[in-house]
């Protein structure tokens, strides 16, 4: 007969074994960069800041209610409940500041570093918490990929010139958007029937009144020859404005989304290159189907690693500047936005079905210091202080003049003064590096091993992972605000006659 | 003569939360991780509808989020504080 311990003990063991036997979690989708959820009049606002609001206003309504019981002086003598914790919790981290700073400096370093103690300690437990990471707005892996070719058209337009080494042919451009399609083909999970009518459509000259209005302008108006590379995508985009593109949506239309003529197309291979059996993957054969006008060659990306681009050659023989259309061959006017959009649609083979797709989520909360901005922004605002307070007690120029080692400042004399001032404009960058990287790397890499940790075994080992990063949050916060503390006191010093008195008044203590 | 509820019928229910609070603490928290998933989710779940019915993606959704996380936040203090305070009687 089991011990009720031992029992117990069993249970959880078997609870583990379950869960790690049966119960596959999704492969973690691992982002450095926070995630925009909304965005306010312009401003970005990601998942980081959003949680970052909330830690605010989690510290901020505490405060205000306490304060509004402060305002009762009979009552306020004697705290009781949270006015107590916060009380002692207070008292005990001023006690650290005083030990370190001394009676004098405590007060006005203590409300920075306290703020900064208690930001980062609320906000690391924060994102401890199960609204972490796992609610969220969800994106078609593939049109998410898309977004994310258009972001970097710009550079990689600079990449195909420096790979191809030959200069754009402007007037096979004028040819492209001469014919071309505006209407992307549909890409997402469970849109095949639409793509499918969609090509069809094209393939019988269907044009919209924008196709009509972009041909025309580029017909009528076209690039001059002499156009450079530089001016190339200014030129495209005053033409496609005056054919009435919206502004926001430019940058579908370059680079990537340069149309090219395609000739000698096979329905059947197209329709296959662009409906998948819900797939990503290079088709190098696919590509060879193609004949391009070669001054852009294709371009593809790997489907793990959406910043690479690979650059097909084009099909062998396709080797003029200008392809004139041969009569009989099959002139598509599609942009490479569809073809492209085609081709690295094709997967390795998962399991999908046609109308399944990949969701990548983007949570709405996720743990602020996962967020390089955030131990950043922070290390300059520490940086800040201490050079304010540097410049309250000793003055601009003496304290400047550690920088560049003259006056009474300088911890040298002389000519070696001067390097070793410069020497201490380095550790005052390196500070703020390491600060940020401090704090982000744990908390980040924390971060991912409980990701792995609920991955690998759904139910319970995570849990002491959990505790580690319950420690781990406190130490990071800690330590952020204390060397912070430790610069303060060291830019206010005025040097050994200062070490000595303040030595005296650590003693005190 | 008015319904009376006396102790005979409620020592079910008095065995059983005496039958909990006998467990080891760790045990008698096993709830708290589906009280605050629940609460999480109802959330989100009314602020998806709410969101649905106004078109005002993603604002309900996260106040629904933020109302799931106090309601489980508190929930989850009391949970706790019974735990931690000792028993009438009891050590």
């Amino acid at each position: 007969m089991l011990s009720k311990r031992n029992g117990y003990l069993l249970l959880t063991l078997v609870v583990v074994v379950v869960g790690f036997a049966l119960i596959k979690a999704p492969t973690p989708h691992i982002a450095i960069a926070a995630e925009e959820i909304f965005s306010l009049g312009g401003y970005s606002v990601t998942n980081t800041i959003l949680s970052a609001w909330v830690v605010i206003i989690l510290m901020a309504i505490p405060v205000l209610l306490l304060y509004r019981r402060l305002r009762n002086v009979e009552k306020a003598l004697v705290p009781r409940g949270f006015q107590n914790v916060l009380e002692a919790l207070l008292e005990a981290f001023y006690n650290v500041v005083e030990l370190v700073a001394g009676e004098k400096n405590a007060r006005r370093f203590f409300p920075v570093v306290a703020s900064i103690f208690l930001f980062l300690l609320i906000g690391n437990w924060f994102g401890l918490f199960p609204w972490n990471n796992v609610i969220g707005v969800t994106e078609d892996e593939r049109a998410l990929y898309l977004h994310h070719l258009e972001e970097n058209s710009e550079s990689l337009l600079h990449d195909i010139h420096a790979a191809t080494e030959e200069t754009v042919s402007v007037a096979a451009l004028n040819q492209a958007f001469g014919n071309v399609a505006t209407e992307p083909i549909p890409v997402e999970a469970g849109e095949q029937d639409e793509a499918n009518a969609h090509i069809a459509d094209l393939l019988a000259g269907g044009v919209t009144p924008l196709d009509a209005s972009v041909r025309a302008e580029f017909t009528d108006n076209p690039i001059p020859e002499s156009t450079e590379l530089a001016e190339l995508e200014e030129a495209i985009e005053e033409r496609l404005l005056a054919a009435g593109i919206e502004e926001a949506e430019l940058e579908h239309y370059l680079v990537f989304n340069l149309p090219l003529g395609v000739t000698q197309v096979d329905e059947t291979e197209l329709s296959a290159a662009v409906i998948s059996s819900g797939g990503l993957d290079l088709i190098p054969i696919r590509a060879e189907n193609f004949e391009f006008d070669p001054f852009v060659e294709l371009i593809v990306a790997d489907a793990g690693g959406f910043n690479d681009a690979r650059i097909f050659k084009p099909a062998d023989g396709a080797d003029d500047d200008n392809r004139p259309a041969v009569a009989g061959e099959l002139n598509l006017p599609i942009t490479v936005n569809t073809v492209h959009v085609g081709i690295v649609l094709k997967r390795a083979d998962d399991g999908l079905a046609d109308d399944e797709g990949i969701g990548l989520i983007f949570p709405f909360f996720r743990s602020i210091a996962t967020d390089i901005n955030l131990p950043l922004a922070i290390a300059l605002w520490a940086f800040i202080w201490v050079q304010w307070w540097g410049i309250r007690t000793l003055g601009v120029g003496t304290n400047f003049g550690r920088f560049i080692g003259v006056g009474d400042a300088a911890l040298v004399k002389g000519p070696v003064g001067f390097m070793v001032g410069l020497l201490e404009i380095i550790s005052e960058v390196a500070r703020i590096v390491s600060f940020t990287f401090r704090l982000f790397g744990n908390i980040f890499a924390g971060e991912i091993l409980l990701f792995m940790a609920s991955f690998l075994v759904p139910f319970m080992v995570a849990t002491v992972f959990y505790g580690l990063e319950v420690f781990v949050g406190v130490i990071q916060a800690f330590v952020f605000a204390m060397l912070t503390l430790v610069f303060a006191v060291t830019a206010v010093s005025h040097g050994a006659h200062d070490d000595e008195e303040h030595e005296g008044e650590i003693a005190a203590h | 003569m008015p319904l009376q509820i006396g102790r005979d019928s409620l020592a079910p229910v008095l065995t059983g939360v005496a039958a909990i609070r006998n467990l080891p603490p760790a045990f008698q928290l096993v709830g708290i991780g589906w009280y605050f998933a629940t609460c999480i989710v109802l959330g989100t779940l009314g602020g998806l509808w709410l969101d649905g019915q106004v078109d005002t993606k993603p604002l309900f959704t996260l106040l629904g989020i933020l109302l799931g996380m106090t309601v489980a936040g508190w929930g989850a203090y009391r949970m706790l504080k019974n735990v931690m305070t000792p028993t009438r009687g009891g050590s």
